[in-house]
């Protein structure tokens, strides 16, 4: 059971996650041969001076591109369960409803857990080829709060899209924009690690949005109106 | 139990995102510009002059309260306004019977600032290392970048590898000079802007600090004889060609040394009440003086020295801080507590929690009975939502907010 | 008796807007159950009670015996859901849909009554069900419906937007499942005369709440039509009340339903000096009574 119901969300993002994927390995694509540019333009020590010294972040087209990844996950997942209610045709399925709830939104979470995984990785060794190893680790401290918004807005969307009433809608919304915030905030002054020693908080925090989606699916289930 | 579980972790999120914005929209709102007095320090008539908005008007002023024009101010402080002076011709030709000349003054003024948020910022350990001689007298950027863990390594941009024949050579003299690897800070000024390079102040792993520099493509490493408790916070390399110090030394409780040129000794600026996790310190100097001057939130503490750091002067003023005035007051009955993700004296992303604003219990209450009628409309029994009323008790306009969002459906 | 469904004191409102209060039924093991009446009166509304979609304001349902909303997964497992609309996981094709479903139901999932229907479905095999006509979606529902081979079956308006044909054909197969053993349905729907053949027990619904609840036998042989002629044109303003269900008055010619005998109504009449001729009974169809009973409009 458990099985089928993971392959019935995965018929639902295969394209959009297969598409996600694509723009992911695009972007770090530029990423990479802008370096790459830039030192043919421009010096590679001028190059190293820019990421290290002055703290440009040559990796900045990331910043969003989680959170996009995340909505348009939970979107695609999301939007044909909503429409016409098929989430009853779900949640009357032989296992219990908590289960199954967390079962979808795992299999969106775990899909760009890889996703994340994979980009990180490509990333590094894109990095890896034009920096030592000190700016890597700066570039991954830097970043990791872009990838956990990115869970967030996953998260935060498949619950506001669950949500039933509208008005209920516009303010889940509102609180996951403030909340993602949080996770995006450049530093007063620009610069890199700003999140150094607030991370491990922050991915506290995160976690608090893992079972969001059972508080709108309970008002759901309620016929809330 | 897990769906009870859900809607307090989004009660606690939602508590916790109100907590920064609600306050920060409050602050837009009613946030009044301060400025903090700017102090200077006239040779002419010996007392300290102020400058200040009183307001909507800047005021030029001296210790005593008397105010000048900002065409008199310009007089009073001829070390400070050269430039100006200068060119209208007014530049006196002795101060204090001493004669003077304009490249004087010029080669003597300098003005540095340290704030708060400069003092342990984020930063990748890898530095371009200057050639302190370069053949061209122009400073150029190195092509490689080093970092000292087991050694000092120098590696090369364009091929981002390892140059091991400098790294060698710079490891060699390092480890002569009795250098315990690897660094634990590395300070300093890395930008071709500046009139000659010092190279590097690193303290190393036994807490001796290093001047490392490159000569003619050589190594120069030489051990200060600064002590290895003295507890180096941070260190700003500032190259001069006055050459009075090579750097500012700030420690870890906050006290000020300028490490000179003269055999690395250390000459302990006489500041009071400065805390460099908060304060901004300025430290100018003129041909006569050195007036130091730290600015807290809402305080205000200069020291003026004559050249060999010897207390002339002290001048103190206070005024009141943001929370001190209306509408800071008037935020305390409204927020039990705020709490702020960035601070104006980090770099770095953290938790300034601000409370516990007793005032603020009496809105609190109001707001349990006010959910308390809701919840009484919408038929819970009370049993279930005592644990949200003492959220609302506790949390106040947040947790009423919150509670608005994720309504109790037990 | 055995009851499958027992709702007791059902009361719902939408905001302050009455959907019913205190209604109460039960449907025995083995029958078919129809809750009829016009759009908006409420069937879909008892349909999320009885699914556990809807808390109701007041009152309870029990199917199986369970709280209907606390169902356990194993009496999920013995109720069939047929949507509004014969909504259905319309990002999958007629295959993937099928292996979907079965892994929630071993040991009861009758694979062939699903392909017995899918194969008169001129539909390509991996053609997403969202790009079919109405009528084979509600083949590809029904099939899903029918090869889990559940106890109760809960039908949502089946015959929403089907042609004649698709649904003579629904109700071939709904006829078909009905005639196994210990079969239950539960089925709302504003068309009545496909019904007529089908259900035992029902309740119609108007937009106050209950209007009747009553056997499709005792309905048939009780609820009569009587029409006769008036002398002149005049204007007749006869009531609904105990003896008369519903009036209609056209020209001279009317038209009255009643519960009661032919000689009650003709006293009745003549208690309220009516003049009236050519008085007869007039034999009608489940939906000419269930048009009698709600009015036209």
């Amino acid at each position: 059971m458990i099985k089928s119901l993971l392959y019935k969300e995965w018929l639902k993002i295969r394209w959009a996650y297969l598409i996600m994927f694509g723009v992911f390995l695009l972007i770090l694509a530029k990423i990479g041969l802008e370096i790459a540019y830039d030192i043919r333009q421009m010096d590679a020590n001028a190059v190293w001076y820019n990421a290290v010294i002055r703290q440009q972040i040559f990796y900045s087209w990331l910043l969003y591109l989680p959170v996009l990844s995340g909505i348009v996950i939970g979107s695609v997942q999301f939007a044909p369960e909503i429409s016409a209610k098929r989430l009853k045709l779900t949640l009357h399925l032989p296992l219990n409803e908590t289960t199954i709830l967390l079962l979808m939104t795992g299999v969106g979470f775990a899909a760009l857990v890889l996703l994340y995984l994979v980009a990180c990785i490509s990333l590094s060794l894109i990095v890896l080829h034009f920096f030592p190893v000190q700016v890597l680790s700066s570039v991954l401290i830097t970043a990791l709060p872009w990838f956990l918004a990115g869970l967030i807005a996953y998260l935060a969307t498949t619950m506001i899209f669950t949500e039933p009433v509208w008005l209920q809608r516009v303010l889940l919304m509102i609180v996951a924009w403030f909340f993602l915030n949080t996770y995006l905030l450049y530093s007063p002054r620009g610069g890199y690690e700003t999140y150094t020693h607030a991370l491990p908080w922050f991915i506290l925090l995160s976690l608090f949005y893992i079972i969001s989606i059972l508080t709108p699916a309970q008002r759901f289930r309620r016929g809330v109106e | 139990m897990l769906t009870k579980l859900s809607r307090y972790l989004l009660i606690f999120i939602t508590i916790l995102v109100a907590a920064i914005y609600i306050p920060k929209l409050y602050w837009l709102i009613f946030g009044e510009r301060i400025v903090a007095p700017h102090a200077s320090y006239s040779p002419v008539i010996k007392k300290f002059i102020l400058g200040k908005l009183v307001g909507k008007n800047y005021l030029w002023m001296d210790s005593d309260g008397k105010q000048y024009t900002r065409e008199q101010t310009d007089l009073l402080l001829p070390l400070q306004n050269y430039r100006l002076l200068a060119a209208k011709g007014q530049m006196p030709d002795t101060l204090d019977g001493i004669p003077i000349s304009v490249e004087e003054v010029r080669l003597n003024s300098f003005y540095l600032r340290f704030q708060p948020y400069q003092i342990g910022m984020p930063q990748i350990q890898l530095f371009p290392l200057f050639e302190s001689n370069p053949p061209r007298l122009q400073l150029e950027m190195p092509p490689d970048f080093f970092r000292i863990t087991g050694r000092m390594e120098f590696i090369t941009a364009e091929s981002n590898q390892i140059n091991s024949e400098k790294t060698g050579l710079f490891t060699k003299r390092l480890q002569e000079s009795g250098f315990a690897f690897p660094a634990a800070k590395i300070f300093g000024n890395p930008t071709t802007r500046k009139p000659f390079d010092e190279g590097y102040f690193v303290v190393d792993n036994a807490g001796h600090l290093y001047h490392i520099k490159m000569r003619d493509g050589k190594p120069l490493c030489i051990r200060t004889p600064v002590p290895a408790d003295l507890g180096i916070e941070t260190i700003f390399v500032k190259e001069s060609n006055l050459k009075e110090f090579l750097a500012v030394i700030i420690t870890r409780s906050s006290d000020v040394y300028l490490l000179m040129y003269d055999r690395y000794k250390l000459q302990k600026l006489p500041l009071a009440g400065y805390d460099c996790k908060s304060d901004q310190l300025r430290i100018v100097g003129n041909l006569f003086y050195r007036i130091l001057s730290v600015v807290s939130d809402g305080r205000l503490e200069v020291t003026v020295t004559d050249r060999n750091y010897e207390v002339i002067d002290r001048y103190e003023e206070t005024w009141p801080t943001r929370e001190q005035r209306t509408a800071g007051l008037a935020s305390a009955w409204l927020f039990p507590f705020t709490l702020k993700l960035q601070s104006g004296k980090s770099m770095f992303i953290g938790f300034h929690w601000k409370g516990y604003y007793w005032n603020a219990l009496v809105l609190n209450l109001a707001l349990v009975a006010l959910s308390f009628f809701l919840y009484r409309k919408r038929n819970n029994s009370t049993k279930n939502t005592i644990p949200d009323r003492l959220l609302v008790a506790l949390t106040g306009l947040y947790g009423f907010i919150a509670l608005l969002i994720f309504p109790n459906h037990n | 008796m055995d009851f499958v469904v027992e709702c007791k004191n059902l009361t719902h409102y939408y905001g302050n807007k009455l959907i019913y209060e205190n209604m109460s039924f039960n449907i025995p093991r083995g029958s078919t159950f129809g809750l009829l009446g016009k759009n908006g009166t409420g069937k879909t509304t008892t349909i999320n009670i009885l699914n556990g979609y809807l808390k109701p304001r007041s009152g309870q349902c029990l199917i199986f015996g369970e709280d209907s909303q606390k169902l356990s997964p194993q009496t999920k497992a013995r109720i069939g859901f047929l949507m509004e609309g014969h909504i259905q996981f319309n990002f999958m094709n007629i295959h993937q849909i099928e292996k979907f479903y079965s892994a929630f139901y071993p040991g009861q999932w009758k694979k062939e009554a699903y392909w017995e229907l899918m194969a008169k479905l001129q539909v390509e095999p991996d053609q997403k069900i969202a790009t079919m006509s109405c009528g084979q979606r509600s083949q590809v529902a029904l099939g899903l419906i029918l090869a889990q081979d559940p106890d109760l079956m809960i039908l949502d308006d089946y015959s929403m937007g089907l042609d004649a044909g698709y649904r003579r054909l629904f109700l071939d197969y709904l006829s078909e499942y009905t005639r196994a053993e210990n079969k239950t349905v539960f089925i709302t729907s504003h068309i009545i005369q496909d019904l007529e053949d089908l259900i035992d027990d029902f309740v119609i619904l108007d937009y106050r709440g209950v209007l009747l609840a009553s056997t499709l036998d005792r309905f048939r042989s009780e609820f009569k039509q009587f029409r006769f002629d008036l002398e002149n044109d005049t204007q007749l303003s006869l009531q609904p009340d105990e003896l008369v269900s519903n009036f209609e008055q056209l020209k001279n010619r009317c038209t009255l339903y009643s519960f009661s005998d032919p000689a009650e109504v003709k006293a009745y009449l003549k208690s309220k000096q009516v003049n009236f001729k050519n008085f007869k009974p007039v034999p009608m169809s489940l939906e000419d009574a269930f048009i009698g009973l709600t009015g036209k409009y």
